[in-house]
């Protein structure tokens, strides 16, 4: 590991799984009314209103922590010297599905429990979220990313045929 | 098949230096010298280029020959 871009990566993905365990920590904590230092924490969802946001916001929640995971194990083989190996490019592609797919549900969930929850009063609310829109334009930028790296791993691989 | 036709066995006869020897020299693995030798390469570095010209004492042309493709075939 004598590369800087495997130093960074190794620091980053360190960094990637104390932010996952320090989130997941503060949700549980919310979510079972805990207070942390004398301070009350409380989930704030923008579906706040609609039938079962809770559970959509326990879903997205880990649905976030699979794709920091995944992403903690894209940094740990970029860590270990693997710049654009095949194992890197799919775990690099797996936290983008994850992550389009916690844009996606953030998106539709709230959607599918009006329907299903039904409003008493009014008609039936449709909040766009705009930064869920961004997480989904992002993702797909992922995904090109993924498909660059693929190709950066056959160039990678020709000019090891050179001498 | 490729036209370019490596001709580094014909000049390490003549200069009657060892794989081995050119290898160390030049700091490249002999695996990899075996591979420049056969032709099996995609290419080559003008310093590995330079390294064997200063080594054998001899023009790239020496190393490297073009044979049209109905020549070769």
């Amino acid at each position: 590991m004598n590369n800087p871009i495997a130093r960074t990566a190794a620091r980053l993905r360190w960094a990637v799984l104390a932010a996952s365990v320090l989130v997941a920590l503060l949700y549980l904590s919310a979510r079972v009314g805990l207070q942390v230092a004398g301070t009350d924490i409380e989930i704030r969802s923008h579906s706040a209103e609609v039938f079962g946001w809770r559970a959509i916001a326990d879903v997205s929640m880990l649905i976030l922590l699979v794709a920091l995971f995944r992403l903690s194990q894209t940094l740990g083989a970029i860590a270990a010297g693997e710049l654009f190996s095949v194992p890197m490019t799919r775990r690099f592609r797996s936290f983008a599905f994850w992550l389009m797919l916690l844009a996606l549900f953030g998106f539709f969930a709230p959607l599918v429990a009006e329907v299903i929850g039904g409003r008493r009063d009014g008609p039936m609310l449709f909040a766009l979220d705009l930064r869920q829109l961004m997480l989904l334009g992002i993702t797909l930028f992922l995904f090109l990313l993924a498909r660059l790296m693929e190709r950066a791993r056959e160039l990678e691989a020709e000019m090891q045929e050179f001498v | 098949m490729m036209s370019v036709i490596v001709r580094l066995d014909v000049m390490l006869a003549l200069r009657k230096v060892r794989s081995k020897e050119l290898a160390a020299d030049i700091g490249m693995t002999e695996a990899n010298l075996s591979l420049l030798k056969s032709g099996k390469v995609k290419g080559i570095r003008f310093a590995t280029l330079e390294a064997i010209c200063e080594r054998l004492q001899c023009q790239p042309g020496d190393l490297l020959e073009y044979e049209p493709e109905e020549a070769a075939g």
